[in-house]
């Protein structure tokens, strides 16, 4: 055991949480899917909040606001031009809403105050609502509980991300989504835990699996409440940097990236040699907390 | 009248109010200070490597030191036990290279919920 590192055991089991950060990193939902006359697809998913206790670093739990369960909530996935149909139920203690980042009419944009005309705007217990848009643009966009306090009800663990595809895709890649979250469990208005898809040093213990040579697509977002600038530096290689994945050409060839609150990339990235290459954050501070992880490269 | 009166409700809705935080807040497990008369820090023992420090339970409950964090970096350590009940004490033992003359800020994360703190100035072996 290295000093930097959570004490005890390596990381959460997740039964324990009911999900676990390595399989978030591939589980993309393209929902219930049906053509519609025109030739158009619609997508359909129900995304349900509730409360539930999780562990974010062994043995210490938190009283996460979840999306189905989980933290972060499904990654939802979706080709430009799609019907989206995203049936929301509030089964937890305090109401909430979904608003996606997007374009999209403002009845459905899931502020409080908008759309209550439809039944949309703030979701209280017990009731649903339905967004329904087009995706576009296409990119990499979060989704989160716009309910007040903002802030509190995103750090409690409402959120998730939307990858929308270009029309005619991207090149074929093993792609990943990392979300970049930190939970403050004492509620001192300062994180304790920084994390990559919720469980501090997750993959310290369970490096990334990867291919020597192969194409790899990561979907970054950062999530994190209470500190204003997150990052993500890579050991031992470069990568391409799509911001907001809404280019298909790169904007930026470098080994860190920083993210404010809510800004995501699309990073592209081969790994020329076999062996681990660390990434974390290079606000050392949340590194030291939770943010590091390891690549395992293998031919 | 109306006017005292109204200065008399002042003082009242403070208090109302204050009932009410504490309420909605619940009872503290333990304390984000040294200074909790529940769980707290008695003091700090530097030696080469480690600051070891004396844990009090002053709290009814049973407490379990699940983390240790010092300025804001995860570091291993041992206790002479990780469970304190009720009145009881722990030495808990953290395996950092301190620096002499230097400030520390020590969190020490309970399982399943809670914390405490102390603040280390001046570092000096004991």
């Amino acid at each position: 055991m290295h000093s930097g590192f959570a004490q005890g055991r390596t990381t959460v089991d997740p039964e324990t949480n009911g999900f676990d950060p390595t399989a978030i990193l591939r589980d993309f939902d393209w929902g219930t899917t049906r053509k519609l006359a025109g030739g158009k697809t619609l997508r359909e998913w129900k995304l349900v909040a509730y409360d539930k206790v999780i562990e974010i670093v062994p043995e210490v739990k938190f009283s996460a606001w979840t999306f189905n369960g989980r933290v972060p909530g499904p990654t939802l996935r979706a080709r430009e031009g799609d019907q989206l149909r995203i049936h929301f139920v509030n089964a937890g203690s305090h109401p909430h809403t979904i608003h996606f980042h997007g374009i999209h009419p403002a009845a459905m944009d899931g502020a409080p105050g908008i759309g209550e005309d439809i039944g949309g705007g703030l979701i209280n217990v017990g009731e649903e609502f339905t967004y329904e848009f087009d995706a576009r643009p296409f990119g990499l966009h979060p989704y989160h509980c716009h309910a007040s306090p903002l802030a509190g009800h995103i750090a409690k663990g409402l959120y998730g991300a939307l990858i929308v595809d270009p029309p005619d895709g991207r090149p074929k890649a093993d792609e990943l989504l990392m979300v970049q979250n930190a939970f403050d469990p004492n509620f001192d208005e300062d994180n304790e835990v920084y994390a990559v898809n919720t469980v501090g040093f997750h993959f310290m213990y369970q490096p990334v699996q990867v291919r020597r040579e192969e194409l790899v697509r990561i979907y970054l977002v950062n999530m994190v409440e209470l500190d204003p600038v997150n990052s993500f530096h890579i050991h031992g290689n470069f990568f391409h940097r799509f911001p907001t994945g809404t280019s298909l050409e790169p904007q930026e060839y470098t080994d860190t990236v920083i993210q404010g609150q809510g800004q995501r990339d699309v990073l592209e990235i081969r790994f020329p040699y076999t062996g681990r290459y660390m990434f974390h954050a290079h606000k050392s501070e949340f590194a030291a907390l939770g943010w590091m992880g390891f690549f395992e490269v293998t031919e | 009248m109306i006017g005292r009166l109204w200065l008399l409700g002042v003082p009242i809705g403070l208090l109302v109010a204050v009932v009410v935080i504490v309420a909605l807040r619940g009872p503290a497990h333990a304390s984000n200070s040294g200074e909790s008369d529940e769980m707290s820090v008695s003091r700090a023992i530097l030696r080469p490597g480690e600051i070891e420090l004396v844990l009090v339970n002053d709290s009814e409950d049973t407490a379990r030191v699940a983390q240790a964090i010092v300025s804001d970096a995860y570091v291993d350590f041992h206790a002479t036990s990780r469970v304190i009940e009720p009145n009881e004490t722990a030495h808990v033992t953290l395996l950092y290279p301190w620096i002499e003359g230097e400030s520390y800020d020590v969190e020490l994360l309970l399982s399943p919920k809670g914390a405490v703190e102390y603040e280390i100035e001046d570092a000096e072996a004991a």
